[in-house]
């Protein structure tokens, strides 16, 4: 997950032993300053358990959210920095598990969407839902057999009432990517 | 009457230093609480489906 070309200079920030950060600027048509977090949650199946977190930063207001859809036009390339960093938490912090999911999958964000869409969905499919995680599978599908020589994925799917992990298939709609790293 | 002008000056930081300036204004902050909790959220919901 490190070898991409065209990627943004990040600056990376350790906050004790249970934060990482790094930050960058996206640049389009105008200048965003983006986060990136690993943040510790729990211990999970046997592993430290670290969450991503994504978002932008205004440092005008002083607002940081994981909403925001820009129109930086640098998608890939903010992709490819967020997916630069995963081999460098690991390398920090060895064998833990890391969890992935996106703001748009939760079920607050379908009942928000249904207010001021003028799609006509039905309750179960939200065509504007899980689009953030999607983008981490479309790419992990594509790339699961060279990443899986050193990674070992679990996709976790939304049940009414449980989330069950399994390990990854490809072209699954899973709401959580899970991720460690072989040893 | 004294009139006190309110100029707006515009310098010019290098990215590196824009970044480590929010990295230090951030240093104590909490980032994403509600992810936090989400995600807390959801494994205390998880099965591991065994192969």
């Amino acid at each position: 997950m490190n070898d991409f070309q065209d990627i943004y200079d990040i600056s990376q920030s350790q906050q004790g032993i249970d934060s990482l950060r790094y930050y960058f600027v996206s640049k389009g048509e105008k200048d965003i300053i983006k986060i990136i977090q690993y943040q510790y949650v729990k211990q999970f199946n046997g592993y430290p358990l670290f969450n991503l977190g994504f978002g932008d930063y205004d440092l005008e207001t002083e607002n940081l959210s994981d909403k925001e859809i820009s129109n930086n036009k640098d998608h890939y390339k903010v992709l490819h920095t967020i997916l630069d960093t995963i081999p460098r938490f690991f390398d920090i912090y060895g064998d833990v598990m890391l969890m992935v999911q996106g703001s748009d999958s939760k079920p607050e964000f379908i009942e928000n969407c249904k207010i001021n869409c003028s799609r006509k969905c039905n309750d179960n499919d939200c065509k504007k839902s899980h689009r953030r995680i999607s983008i981490y599978r479309g790419f992990l599908d594509k790339n699961f057999e060279v990443l899986s020589e050193k990674y070992i994925f679990k996709g976790g799917q939304g049940f009414e009432d449980h989330n069950l992990i399994e390990g990854y298939g490809k072209h699954q709609k899973y709401n959580a990517v899970f991720v460690s790293k072989k040893s | 009457m004294n009139k006190t002008e309110n100029k707006k000056t515009v310098v010019t930081v290098p990215e590196s230093g824009l970044l480590a300036l929010v990295a230090a204004k951030l240093k104590d902050a909490v980032l994403f609480p509600e992810k936090l909790e989400e995600a807390k959220e959801y494994l205390k919901k998880a099965k591991i489906k065994t192969a």
